[in-house]
Parts: structure tokens; sequence; C-alpha cells
């Protein structure tokens, strides 16, 4: 019997050699560039994106592979890792060639990134984006591939069914429309607590209309200069306590894992997911027929205008100490063509930074109604120092799991904003 | 040189060379980085940057006033302790069940002992499945009762507990193979000759077996709270120190702390007051054991 | 005898129960196993067995994850390891054991110290050496890494075991005109088996199990271990349970095929650790 089980084992092992060949990858790829010179060398490409956005990068850049034969890209993505890993990797100044900037190019890795203002691309970026990815002394330092514009994932059928022809435009609309949808049985809003960052995109989704769009009251200055009312954020933190309060979220808003979103969202189980198009686009792949849209983000005044949130999302920089600069701008001039930011544009039905190209969205229809709204920057990248998210992760999860108030929330808000204002300096 | 190689050839303490590759792995991985980790809980470095500054004991002074340092310190302490008594009895037992030779016996022992050669995270991901609200396999047996499904990880302590039975359960396989090990070695005249003695099964076992297991309880209990106290993959898996933090191990606190929260000095002051907390749990341990130790041998 | 006739009245029973105890340890394997041969959509009960079980799942991970290569990998780190935990552990324990000096009780408390040791909080000093020393990505780096924090347990275990092998075989050997350092080859290492065992079961677990250290010194995908390669499934975006169940169950394969082959070992070297 054990000489059976050896050999079994043996046999195994000597099998698993050809199962790690691993399969090579049929992409349908995007056009290829006609290369300029033979370049050579291998690049290191690291990021944090997850499925389509991964799937759609990788087949992009294996056409890049193809048309630069001496190249060879290490692309990794490191998902829930790769905030913590960078940091170690810029504490020791070992960066990868090239590297997604998720949101943080001119907050955060400014100082590692390389400039790209003489890039072929540089002129092509539309108004709204050029100011995301520019720092205070003009420097171009993060190539959009998409962009997020986002608001609130919403399921149009439900909607209907709710008595509704038109997303809520305030939130004590979308108060009541929750009330109206839990009436149906239906989820109003799906938070997947597990991962606090849920409960923190959605204090981050929320904050701008409370506090910076409305002229009458518009605390931007307050914020950037540490003057800002912290007992203010009620308004935001006192959304999500409402919220749980009411019994407008899942039951599980504090166990449920990310894994769970898309289905409930193509069994048309909840109504109002704060998310991006990503989401959507991974929801259609196990439904393709389920009604579902983006709206945007309703407003603390009633005569104020709703707004989307936009910024970076996925992204590149290079790194100024990189040795293979001429492969890694080739890899971004490589990336900005017309035909491979429409292919990762249309993959992920997320946006993009860039004017004079013509992307099919299945959102795009409804997208054009939103055309004029503002775009409000992500929250805590534009008001808030370098460092809140955190508090933002472990305050939301707090509020939706009862353990503490709306103002205590603001209470530690504040205590880590004067931390980190002060760090600053 | 004719000292050196009488030095070599006949002093006893020459031996000590050969624990030089071991000290120097030593040195560099682990004395230089726990040094460096001192020295930083004194900053307010935020993890990344190539600067930072000297803010003395603040860090420290912080840590004791922050909640969550306190329910990730207390949870430790329950994760620690209660795993090593949990597991210490649900070993021994198993062990007792499976002993002496029956049909069932090693496929059973084959079946124990699996889930202890998985990664914590892994065991953690698969338990998440069962216990969780949506689709969880505990939730499909209450709805077959006609119960509705209940969120088992939304309250702290149902958290806890529920880390600390999963942690319990399914690694009490490494305590069972010690126990099966010590069991095996009390020679078999002990027990006939207490029974033939008239002691009852009861007497036996309170007798003659525990006493003979005591080395295998010293090393099951050290290495049980060791493990224990460092807790860290099953607690990321299955709630990630949820709900809010109340989950949260000083180990997982850590590492949420350091990398989220971009308070690397701060995290940094948690890890030394961890580190120190399980040395002198260890250091006292040992001490008692020794003693214990004493009384039966000596 | 008496003792045989008590065994037979039980058996029954003991059967019974040990049955259900098995059941019980199966069912996260079998969950694992029965959400791998599902398709991403089938949202039926995790009790419920698939009705077309579909292997696409593992050729995902297969092919997508690379498991294949992370377990050899896996391998890799761990068998050299591990080898260099017995080398290193058992030369140091030698005169731990024997020599009861200060120096060496001090640099036993010291490695047993090590122990305690929670890796995180040590995470980005080492890092950070590491980066200096030219160690990432490279398979010596985590090899070292992890020996380094395998070797107190392994010194534990050889130290104690080697103070219940007589010293008067010590003697006699120096009598016979051995010198002391040949002593250890000589007369200690053959009777080392057991432990040996022990040792490389207790620590090999633990390395092939390991993720901090594996995630931040083996960053490149082609250098990805197991640990590494199936946390990817879990935190991805796109929700796909069913290859993330496969990657689980290809992971633990390896491991549950050599405990099978090498069952009584386990049991065989506890047994010092019991006894001491």
């Amino acid at each position: 019997m054990k000489k059976i089980m050896v050999c079994l084992g043996i046999a195994l092992l000597c099998i698993i050699p050809v199962w790690a060949q691993g399969g090579t990858e049929q992409a349908p790829a995007p056009v290829a560039a006609t290369p300029v010179k033979q370049l050579s060398g291998t690049l290191t490409v690291a990021t944090n994106c997850g499925e389509p956005t991964l799937g759609a990068m990788q087949d992009v850049i294996n056409s890049f592979m193809k048309a630069n034969p001496g190249v060879k890209v290490e692309y990794t993505s490191y998902t829930k890792d790769y905030e913590n890993l960078m940091k170690a990797k810029m504490a020791a100044n070992d960066l990868p060639d090239v590297f997604a900037t998720h949101g943080w190019g001119v907050n955060r890795y400014a100082e590692y990134l390389m400039s790209l203002n003489n890039l072929s691309f540089a002129p092509n970026f539309t108004d709204a984006i050029k100011p995301v990815i520019t720092t205070k002394d003009g420097r171009i330092v993060t190539m959009p591939v998409t962009i997020d514009e986002k608001g609130i994932i919403y399921n149009k059928d439900i909607l209907k069914k709710a008595g509704w022809n038109e997303p809520p435009k305030t939130w004590k609309e979308f108060m009541k429309c929750c009330d109206d949808v839990k009436k149906l049985g239906v989820i109003p809003v799906y938070i997947a607590g597990k991962d606090n960052r849920s409960q923190a995109s959605f204090l981050d989704t929320c904050a701008p209309t409370c506090l910076v769009t409305s002229p009458k009251d518009d605390n931007s200055k307050a914020l950037l200069d540490g003057t800002f009312d912290w007992s203010k954020w009620g308004r935001v933190a006192g959304l999500l306590k409402d919220l749980s309060d009411q019994g407008y979220l899942n039951v599980d808003a504090n166990t449920a894992d990310t894994i769970y979103r898309p289905e409930k969202l193509a069994n048309g189980e909840t109504m109002f997911v704060f998310s991006d198009q990503a989401t959507i686009a991974d929801a259609w792949s196990l439904n393709p027929n389920v009604a579902l849209s983006m709206m945007p983000v309703p407003t603390y005044y009633d005569d104020d205008q709703p707004v989307l949130v936009g910024g970076e999302r996925e992204s590149y920089g290079i790194w100024k100490d990189t040795k293979q600069k001429e492969i890694a701008i080739a890899f971004l001039e490589f990336l900005a063509q017309p035909e491979n930011i429409k292919y990762v544009s249309e993959k992920t039905e997320m946006a993009i930074g860039f004017k004079g190209i013509d992307v099919n969205l299945r959102l795009s229809k409804d997208m054009k109604a939103y055309e004029n709204l503002r775009i409000m920057p992500i929250f805590d990248r534009e008001w808030l120092p370098s460092g809140m998210w955190a508090t933002m992760r472990t305050t939301g999860a707090g509020l939706t799991s009862g353990q503490i108030s709306v103002e205590q929330a603001c209470q530690q808000m504040k205590a880590n904003y004067d931390k980190l204002m002060s760090q600053k300096k | 040189m004719k000292h050196i190689k009488t030095f070599l050839q006949n002093d006893p303490r020459a031996l000590s060379l050969l624990t030089l590759p071991a000290v120097a792995l030593f040195i560099t991985f682990v004395l230089v980085p726990i040094i460096s980790g001192l020295r930083i809980s004194f900053t307010d470095w935020n993890g990344y940057s190539q600067s930072y500054a000297y803010v003395g004991f603040s860090n420290y002074q912080e840590m004791f006033r922050n909640d969550a340092v306190w329910v990730a310190f207390r949870n430790t302490i329950i994760y620690g302790f209660g795993s090593t008594a949990i597991q210490t009895v649900i070993g021994l037992s198993l062990a007792m069940l499976l002993c002496r030779k029956f049909l069932m016996r090693n496929v059973t022992r084959t079946f124990v002992y699996l889930p202890a050669m998985v990664a914590q995270v892994i065991i953690g991901y698969i338990w998440y499945f069962l216990v969780s609200y949506e689709h969880g396999s505990f939730n499909d047996i209450l709805k077959l009762f006609g119960h509705a499904p209940v969120d088992w990880m939304a309250k702290g302590w149902r958290a806890i507990l529920f880390i600390l039975l999963i942690n319990s359960v399914e690694y009490s396989g490494k305590t069972m193979i010690i126990f099966l090990a010590g069991l095996e070695s009390i020679p078999h005249v002990y027990q006939e000759a207490a029974e033939i003695d008239g002691a009852s099964g009861w007497q036996v076992f309170r007798n003659i077996t525990i006493p003979m297991l005591l080395p295998a309880f010293t090393t099951s209990l050290v290495l049980n709270i060791i493990g224990g106290l460092k807790m860290f993959g099953l607690v990321v898996a299955l709630t990630d120190g949820g709900p809010g933090y109340a989950s949260h191990s000083l180990s997982s606190l850590i590492n949420s702390m350091y990398f989220a929260n971009q308070q690397a000095g701060f995290s940094a002051a948690i890890g030394v007051f961890s580190f120190i907390f399980i040395m002198c749990v260890s250091v006292l341990l040992r001490k008692y054991l020794n003693a214990k130790d004493m009384k039966y041998n000596g | 005898m008496g003792k045989k006739t008590i065994n037979n009245r039980y058996n029954g029973l003991k059967n019974i129960g040990a049955v259900l105890v098995g059941i019980f340890y199966f069912i996260p394997f079998y969950t694992v196993i029965s959400i791998s041969l599902k398709t991403r959509t089938d949202r039926s009960s995790h009790w419920a067995l698939p009705k077309n079980p579909q292997f696409s799942n593992y050729l995902y991970a297969l092919t997508k994850g690379k498991i294949g290569l992370a377990i050899i990998n896996t391998l890799i780190v761990t068998f050299f390891s591990v080898f260099l935990i017995l080398a290193f552990g058992s030369i140091a324990s030698y005169p731990l054991a024997r020599v009861k000096n200060k120096l060496n009780k001090a640099l036993l408390s010291i490695f047993v110290g090590v122990m305690m040791v929670p890796p995180l909080s040590v995470l980005v000093p080492i890092y950070k050496e590491m980066v200096t020393l030219h160690g990432i990505n490279t398979y010596w780096g985590i090899i070292l890494l992890t020996t380094t924090y395998g070797l107190p347990k392994s010194v534990f275990m050889f130290t104690n075991f080697i103070s219940t092998i007589p010293k008067e075989l010590d003697e006699a050997a120096l009598l016979d005109g051995c010198s002391q350092f040949a002593i250890f080859p000589r007369i200690v290492l053959p009777n080392l088996k057991p432990v040996i065992a022990s040792i490389v079961i207790l620590s090999g677990i633990n390395i092939w199990n390991d993720y901090s250290f594996q995630l931040y010194i083996l960053q490149k995908p082609k250098l990805r271990t197991i640990t590494l390669a199936i946390s990817t499934f879990f935190t991805e975006g796109r929700a796909n349970m069913p290859a993330a169940a496969a990657a689980a169950v290809l992971s633990v394969f390896p491991v549950i095929i050599i405990y099978l082959c090498f069952q009584q070992y386990f049991i065989e070297g506890s047994v010092d650790a019991a006894i001491k």
C-alpha cells in the first residue's frame, strides 16, 4: 500500500512540471503598434487591479510584447496587498519600473515618479483629468488608462417598480427611495463590509455633496488649511448610520465578503451599490441582462446639483530611477494608443481620460444624460491629508457595526486629521 | 598555533563554535530587525517616506489609550489560552479514542490531522463559506428547519468565539498526535498492575495516565500557547478583525495598522509590546512547568 | 486476557465515534471540493454536490493561476529551508545540550526566544535589509529568512532529544581517540532519526504555509509560492469562488500525499517530544 502511494506521489510530482508550463493565453490581441526601434530587456510592471481590468491589461501587454519581441514585461497584480507592498518598497527605494498609482500619483508617489510632460500623449488629456494628475509644480506624473466617473450603481428595473421615474437627487429623496425599495423585498443598499474599504468608499462618495459642492457652504478651504469644523462630518457619517439604523443595509453588512457583490446585483437582489462601473461589468459577466446603471451622487442641499466623482482609476507612472527608461516610455506610449485605450475601456465599462477617443460602452447612453454635471475629485485624495482613508475605514466599520456613534466618528476623524496635518509641516 | 589546536581538541567550550551558523542567521535576520523595529517605535514614521522624526514615548502613550489595542490584547489572551485549553481537552480525548487499534482508527486519524496541515488563511476562508450569512452551510441547515439565517460573525463576542472554536478544533490534530505518542509510551504493565489491584478505569486514568502524560502536556502547552498568541491568518480570513475591530488579535491589528493606517511608529510600538508580552508568558510558563516537573520527577 | 475483552466490548462504539469524528473533520474539505466543481453562477447550497461536475475550474487554477509553478517554487523553498534547519539546528544543539556553561544556556534561551517574535512586527526592517543585501526575488533570500525563523523549534527539539542520548557514548568515543568535533557526526547523528523526521514535518508544514515573508520577498510572478498564488484568487475583484476553491484543493494535495506516505514517522517522531 505504502509503495503504491509513494509511486503515485512521485508520478504526480512529475506531472507538475507539465502543469507548470501554464496555458499560453490566447488573447484577442488589440491592434499591435509598429515597432519603432528594436527594444530589448525586462520591464517590471505592478498594479493592484482585479478583473476585468487585469485581463484587459494583460491582453494589451501581450500585444506590446508581440510588437517588441526583445522585451519581456513582468506584469503582476498584488490586489489587496499592493499598497502595503508599495510602501515597503518606497521605504527601501526599490520600486518597479512602471507601477499603478491608483489615485495617489500626486499625493503620495510623486517624489518617486518621472515627469511625463514630454511624452507623445501628454497633450491629449481631457481638461477634467489634467489637474488630478499634475503636481503643484506642473509635472504630469501618471497616465490614466481608465478613470473614475462614478456615482452610485442602481438597478433601473427595481427603480421603476418602486414607482420612481428618475434616480433620487437629494439624500432625503435617497432615503425615501430606499424605503420604497425595501417594501418590494429588495435590499436597498448592499455593503460588503468584511473588507472595511467598502464603508470607507461609501463615506468618500457621499462626502463631496455634503461638504464642498454647495456654493453657500463650501468647506474646501477649511479642509485644506486645517480649520475645518469636524462636527459637519456628522452629515456624512450620519448617512451611514441612518442606513444601518433604518434597516436599509443588508443584514450581513459587517461580514459579507466582496465576492458576493456581483451576484447580488446580477440577480436583482439589491438596489444600490456604492462602487464603480467595473463592478457593473462584473455583474454583467454573471447575468448580461440585468438592467444596471450609474446615477450621480445625491446632494445634501435641495438647491444643489448632483455630481459625479472622478479621478484616476487604472493609471500608471514610471519610477524616476528606473533602469529601463526607454522601454518604460515605449510601454506607456503604447498603452496610450487609441485602440488600446478603447479596448481596456470597453472591457471594463470605465471612462477614459483622453480627448478624441470614441468609446462604445454599454453605459455610454445612460451617462450621456450626465454629461454636463461636475466631476468632483475623490474626496479623501483631494481634501484630506494622506492617511485619512484608514480612519475612514475604521470609523466606517465602527458605524455599521454599531460600535461607535456619529459623534465618536467625527472625533476620531478630527484627531487623526490634526495629527496628519501637523506631520505635513 | 598550538594553543588553538589544543583549544579545539580538548576544550569543550570550543564546541560552541558549532552554533555559529545559527547565531549568524539570528543576528542578521532577527536581532537587527528587532532593534530597527524598536527604533521605529520611537518615531512618527508613516511607513514609506524617507524622512521621519523622533517622538519619544508618545506612540506608547497613545497605545495605552487606544481602545482597539486593548481589545486586541484581550482577544489575543483569549485566543492563546482559550485555544490551548480546548485543544488539550479535544486532543487528549481524540488520542484516547484513537490509540488502540480498531477498524476506523487510521482513517480517522488522517482526517483529524488533515486540517492541521493546511495554512490558517485557507482554513479560514473555507470556514468563512461555512458560517457566512450569504449561502453559508450552517445557515442552510437552519433554513432546512425553517429557521431564519443568522449572521454568525456579526456580534463581536460571537466572532471571537467562532475564531476561538475554529482554531481549536481544526488544529487539535497536532495536539492529538503528541498525546498519541505519549499514550503509546506508557508501559501497559502499570495499567494492568493497577487493574489487578482493583483500580477503576477512572482511577487508572487519573493516577497513571495523566501523570505519565505530563511531558506531552508540557510540550503541547508551550507550542499551543505561543501559536495561539501569534494567531493571524485565521482572523484575517474570517473577519478581518471585524465587526469593526472587535475580533482583532495583536498580530492582525499590527498588520492592519502598520500599512493601512500609515502609522509605522505606532504599529512598531504595538509590535514591541506584543513581543514582550509573549516573552513574559513563555518565561513564566517554563518556570512553572520546570517546577512541576521537579515535583514529579525529583 | 482481561484487556482484550474490554476492547472488544467498546469497539463498536469506538467505530461509530470515530466515524462521526472523521465526518466532522472532513466537512470543510467536502465543502471546498464541492464548491470547486461547480460553475460560477451555481448558487446551490454548499452541502449539495454539483449536478455536472466542472473540472474546468482546476484547469483555470492551473493555467491562469499557475498553481503548478507555485507548487514547484514552494517545494524548492521548503526543501532547502528544511535542509538548512536540520543542518544548522542539529550542530548548534549539540554543544547546547552537552556543555552546560553560561554561554550555552544564554544561547539556548535566546534561540527559543526567537519563537516569540511576531513576524509582522519585523517585516519592514527585514525588507529594507533584504533590499540592501540584494536578496529580494531570490531563492536564497527567502530560504535564509525562513530557515532563521524555523531554527528555534528545531534547536528546542534537538536539544531535548540529544540530552537523552547517554553521555557515556560520547565519553567512550573520546577515550577511543575520537576528536570532540567528530563525536557529533559519528555518534550522535545516527541516533537522531526520529527527531529529524519530526522536525522535517513540523518545519516543512510551517514553511509550506507561510505567507507574509514570501509575499514580500518573492514578488516576481514566476517565483510565487502557493499561499501567494491562492490568496490572489480570494481577493480578486471578480467573484470566482469555484476557482479559488480549486486552487485551495490543489495546494493541499501535495501535502496530503506526503503525509499519507510518511504517516508513521509523524507519530514516531512525536514520541520524543511527548516523553521529554
